[in-house]
């Protein structure tokens, strides 16, 4: 076992099942946002969390611009993590940009991999016409990359230092900055750049591992047109359009979000069953 | 609302969780140029660009 993957990438492991499921996190936080859905699998399964380099409680020393520069270098992250606990047929679940970060990684290394399942996913946001709809016009992924650049999550930390204002009752605090997720805002920038202006349309043909993809309604993230496309694309898939708005059903439909992934999971293992 | 809060110098604007604006204050709406009845009861993203509602949608959605 590779200690250093595992402290580098602050890996948890919990579950009383054998077989691996892997939680990612997206762009902008950390393992915690998995809080309300991965325990629901900890009787099943062999839960894996963990924090991107350069994110949550990371290793940030062992980031590299030139490595983190795109999501490749992030995949190798997750085969990393797969390499130092020996894991093989993996559940992975992946939310945004991490979905997409595991199945390049599942490109790389098919045998991790038994089942992706991706949360709002969007193999390139940019808007390319006539054919495909990303959702968005180069100017608004610049814009976001401008409003990151002023480090609003920076001075809303300092400010809740300021305000919070309760030394004696240091959770307070830790707590509130947790819910920022904040994080190196140099980082944030380029895995921002790394997200935002990535395409792996070209890649989904490559892909060989089953995924379910969950889309979100009225997600302005990933917006419909391209959980569809990605269904259309990708051989195997499974698509959901699930109840919850916005882009993190994760946290704002925990229930939603454990009952479409274990129907996935066992309607899989049923057919696998009578397939003998 | 709290006339203080209404005309306060800077703005002021509260949602509830499926992020439909709920109060906005004056000097926002001046800022806005919107009047109180055309975003009252509406989804905050009737008042960003899209980029601030994505920036919305991963830091303050959750």
């Amino acid at each position: 076992m590779n200690q250093n993957t595992l402290i580098r990438n602050n890996v948890n492991v919990t579950g009383k099942g054998t077989k691996a499921m892997i939680f990612a996190h997206g762009f902008g936080c950390d393992q915690n946002m998995w809080r309300l859905v991965a325990p629901a699998f900890e009787e099943n399964f062999r839960v894996i969390l963990f924090d991107y380099v350069g994110s949550g409680k990371s290793d940030y020393s062992a980031y590299s611009s030139t490595k983190y520069q795109d999501l490749h270098g992030y995949a190798q992250d997750v085969l990393d993590i797969c390499d130092a606990l020996d894991i093989n047929d993996a559940i992975f679940v992946g939310h945004s940009v991490g979905s997409i970060i595991g199945m390049l990684a599942s490109i790389q290394e098919p045998t991790r991999f038994e089942r992706l399942v991706m949360l709002g996913p969007s193999p390139c946001f940019l808007n390319d016409p006539p054919l495909y709809k990303g959702g968005f016009e180069k100017e608004d992924l610049e814009g976001l990359i401008g409003m990151m650049e002023m480090n609003y999550i920076g001075w809303a930390n300092y400010l809740s230092q300021v305000i919070m204002k309760n030394p004696e009752r240091p959770e307070l605090f830790q707590e509130l900055e947790e819910s920022f997720c904040s994080t190196d805002p140099t980082v944030a920038r380029q895995f921002a750049t790394a997200t935002f202006f990535s395409d792996h349309r070209n890649d989904l043909q490559n892909v060989t591992v089953p995924s379910l993809i969950l889309q979100c309604s009225d997600d302005a993230i990933a917006p419909i047109e391209v959980g569809k496309y990605m269904h259309s694309v990708l051989t195997d898939s499974a698509y959901a359009l699930m109840e919850a708005t916005g882009h993190c059903p994760h946290l704002s439909h925990p229930e939603e979000t454990i009952r479409l992934i274990s129907d996935y999971l066992k309607s899989v293992a049923d057919q696998d069953s009578s397939n003998g | 609302m709290d006339e203080q809060l209404d005309f306060a110098p800077c703005g002021y604007v509260s949602l509830n969780d499926d992020s439909t604006i709920l109060d906005i204050n004056q000097t926002l709406l001046g800022l806005l140029d919107y009047n109180l009845q055309e975003l009252q009861g509406q989804h905050i993203n009737l008042i960003l660009t899209h980029a601030s509602q994505t920036f919305y949608q991963l830091y303050f959605f959750r």
